[in-house]
């Protein structure tokens, strides 16, 4: 294993190296092996077909010095085998196996005794042939040549070596010339790895690989350059279309902006009038009648703008929630001062059971009083005369829990799941009854949802009543109760025959008659000395002769907008009013609607439709600040 | 080197049988008669000097008794050459009748031994087989070099032989090189 990871080789070039130099090794090894054999087998033959031909000559002409007994002859022909020098020893012997004459290379080595059979032998080293000695088919006698074979052993080895040594280099060279010729055959490959790396880390699909050859990776690569073209061509309709949605997500909110600002800008003078002719109406019940009537319908008008609003924004995950510490307990009260103040029924009442030393919770405050508000005001439409309405808050493990309880119409087993539905109302001629989109409890499900709590609710059916319940997480480092500021609620208590603006200084600036002339009539009604401007070149003129203590401008106006009005005064020598306090009045409620607002440079920013003692206490704030 | 020479000679007749215990002339001849064997073997006649494929070698003593013997029974130890029996005869030249009966005796034979004890009969059976395919073999001194073709001499202790190779080629006789290599080469004075 650790052999196998060590010689692992990573590159494909590397690989093909390896195969072809394999592949080689393999034949020239097998060829080498056979060439060897081959020789080796010549050889040996050679020297064997040799030696008997050179030992037959001697037996031919040891015949007649044999049968004649001339051993000095006989020792003569013998020694001719001197030409052969890997012959160590003949011997001449006659028929009946003693030796008749000798030649013996090496004087020193012990003569043998004819020990071989005719033909030939071989032991250790040496070959033994043994020949018949014979004139005309008749033996005479037989003659015994030893034969070194280590000399041919040694030629052997030799030729082996050469062999090997050349099959080394012709290895080496192989594998020279086979990475050369992988780098060759690769080259193309690794460009396309090199372009493909490339366009995935820079995204720019504008690359191509370059085409070296007309082969298999030559089409290889027009495919991948095909493919690089459409993905480019994708990356530009993907970027355009995204870019498209963008823009229609970015003219969505901005209609969103423009349809809160239009359809709530004439709710501010309706509101205010109605206000005003319930103060002056003295005690005529029919105009006090009216003013009521017009007052709830535009409240409920505004209601619904905010509920699709809203909507519209949590589906597009635009909603800001401005996240703090709160005091439930603080909350509820609120929402229930709310309801009261706003719609309470007569007959009706509220219970509330509030567990004391609750832990602050974390969330957008005004978001939670929304929706404790909107379950509240669910209750109350849906209850008749005389009924209870019973709000509970305890805490319930890592959660508190907001229980609101009525005994009015309840709801129908089978509409239970769809309750937090969209647009969902139990009865569609239900809806002519007792009104609204039906987007109340979708909202206060969401914002719930977004802090991390859930909204339930349980009914015994139809007549049964019925009960929410929302349930709020607990955050973990918080766990001990608030101590609730006392009476922090912020509007100014005015006493009767008390004007809390008296004698202050206040330019209006906004384009609208109507609304513009409200604010000059509430603001007068409150001491003011009010002067009034249409536009933001007739404010920056009235700051010319004479600035004002506060400045209470519009923001969506034409030309010149609120933002820029105010750059404009901040601008100013301090002498000229450049640090006059101001509020910023709009119909675009957004929380960055505000911060863009502050930023610009006014203190404080109200929120379209506003009520007069809110109205009155912002101008006053501004020019004391807390 | 007599016994041993001896030995080896005897070595290439595998049958012979030896005496218990032979003379020095006795041994003597048995090794003559070994080498009128050898040259039997190491010399080609024309092939129309026998009358059938299978026809002896026809080997003619002249000289004593006991000679013809010893050389007839050397001839039978070494049995068939080139697939010919050797027939050993004994002619005598004492007599002028003897010499007539001689005279075909010696015509019709391949080889003629003059043994020692007739060296006065040379010239004579010289003579008789002039012309004739016929190897002439003495164990007298000089023979080869006065018209006889094979001459057996002994000389330092061992036995040898002189040839006069122009006598063999004259009378249309083949004698092998390797054994003309043996022999001292001498040559008539004609």
């Amino acid at each position: 294993m650790i052999a196998r990871r060590r010689f692992a080789v990573r590159s494909f070039a590397g690989r093909i190296t390896w195969l072809v130099t394999l592949t080689g090794a393999f034949a020239i090894v097998a060829v080498s092996l056979a060439l060897a054999t081959i020789n080796s087998r010549d050889l040996r033959r050679n020297a064997l077909d040799s030696l008997q031909a050179q030992a037959a000559i001697v037996a031919l002409n040891s015949g007649a010095p044999l049968v004649f007994g001339d051993r000095a002859n006989a020792t003569e022909v013998l020694a001719s085998l001197r030409a052969m020098p890997s012959v160590t020893s003949a011997t001449l012997f006659a028929l009946d196996g003693t030796a008749f004459a000798r030649y013996l290379r090496d004087p020193m080595v012990v003569p043998e005794p004819l020990a071989y059979p005719p033909g030939i032998s071989v032991r250790d080293r040496d070959i033994v042939s043994v020949i018949s000695v014979q004139e005309k088919g008749q033996p005479l006698g037989r003659l015994q040549v030893t034969y070194d074979a280590s000399g041919l052993h040694q030629q052997l080895w030799g030729s082996i070596a050469i062999a090997a040594v050349v099959s080394l280099a012709a290895l080496g060279l192989m594998f020279l010339a086979a990475q050369r010729a992988t780098r060759v055959v690769i080259a193309p490959l690794a460009g396309l790895t090199r372009t493909a790396q490339r366009v995935s880390e820079t995204r720019d699909y504008g690359l191509r690989a370059r085409k070296f050859s007309d082969d298999e990776i030559g089409a290889f690569t027009d495919t991948f350059n095909e493919m690089l073209t459409q993905i480019q061509q994708q990356d530009v309709d993907l970027k355009a279309s995204r870019a498209e949605a963008e823009s229609a997500s970015r003219m969505k909110d901005e209609f969103l902006a423009t349809l809160s600002h239009e359809l709530r800008t004439p709710m501010t003078p309706i509101l205010g009038w109605a206000q005003i002719l319930q103060r002056i109406a003295l005690g005529n019940p029919r105009i006090l009648q009216a003013a009521d009537v017009i007052e709830r319908n535009a409240l409920a008008q505004t209601r619904i703008i905010d509920d699709l609003l809203d909507m519209s924004r949590i589906m597009s995950g635009k909603i800001g929630l401005e996240m703090a510490s709160f005091d439930i307990a603080a909350t509820l009260k609120a929402a229930i001062e709310t309801v009261r103040g706003v719609a309470e029924p007569p007959g009706i009442s509220i219970d509330v059971g509030i567990q004391p030393d609750l832990p602050p919770l974390t969330g957008d405050r005004l978001r939670i009083e929304q929706v404790l508000w909107n379950l509240l005001s669910n209750a109350i439409k849906f209850s008749s005369d005389g009924s209870r309405i019973r709000v509970d808050v305890r805490r319930d493990g890592n959660s508190v829990e907001v229980a609101v309880a009525d005994n009015g119409k309840g709801i129908a087993t089978e509409f239970l799941p769809h309750v937090f539905e969209r647009f969902r109302q139990a009865d569609s001629s239900v809806t002519r009854v007792h009104g609204g989109l039906g987007l109340g409890l979708a909202i206060a499900q969401q914002i719930v949802e977004l802090h991390g709590g859930s909204v339930g609710v349980s009914s015994d059916g139809l007549g049964q009543g019925a009960t929410f319940v929302v349930r709020l997480p607990i955050p973990r480092h918080a766990s001990a109760p608030v101590h609730k500021p006392d009476a922090q609620g912020g509007s100014v208590v005015r006493a009767p025959g008390e004007l809390p603006l008296a004698g202050l200084q206040v330019l209006v600036v906004d384009d609208e008659n109507d609304a513009r002339e409200w604010l000059v009539r509430v603001l007068t009604d409150a001491g003011a000395d009010v002067r009034s401007a249409r536009s933001a070149a007739e404010a920056l003129e009235v700051f010319d002769h004479a600035p004002p203590d506060v400045l209470l401008s519009d923001i969506g106006m034409p030309e010149v907008d609120g933002y820029a009005l105010i750059r404009r005064i901040r601008a100013l020598p301090e002498a000229r009013g450049g640090q006059t306090p101001a509020v910023a009045l709009t119909a675009f409620a957004r929380a960055d609607d505000r911060q863009r607002a502050l930023h610009a440079g006014y203190q404080l920013h109200i929120g379209k439709p506003v009520d007069e003692d809110e109205l009155i206490a912002a101008v006053a704030s501004a020019l004391h600040p807390l | 080197m007599w016994p041993w020479a001896l030995l080896a000679l005897l070595a290439c007749l595998p049958a012979i049988a030896l005496p218990a215990s032979p003379s020095t002339d006795a041994r003597l001849l048995q090794v003559e008669g070994a080498f009128l064997v050898n040259f039997l073997r190491y010399t080609d006649w024309p092939p129309q000097r026998f009358a059938a494929s299978s026809a002896p070698y026809v080997v003619t003593v002249v000289g004593s008794q006991d000679a013809a013997d010893a050389v007839a029974a050397v001839a039978a130890a070494a049995g068939d050459i080139r697939g010919r029996h050797v027939l050993v005869r004994r002619a005598s030249m004492a007599t002028a009748a003897d010499r007539a009966a001689a005279s075909d005796l010696l015509r019709g034979s391949h080889l003629v031994f003059v043994e020692s004890s007739a060296r006065a009969d040379v010239d004579a059976v010289l003579d008789i087989v002039r012309g004739l395919p016929i190897l002439t073999v003495a164990d007298i001194p000089g023979f080869a070099a006065s018209g006889g073709m094979l001459g057996l001499v002994q000389s330092r202790s061992r036995l040898g032989f002189e040839a006069d190779p122009a006598a063999i080629h004259d009378a249309g006789l083949l004698v092998s090189a390797k054994v003309l290599k043996l022999a001292t080469l001498r040559g008539a004075a004609r």
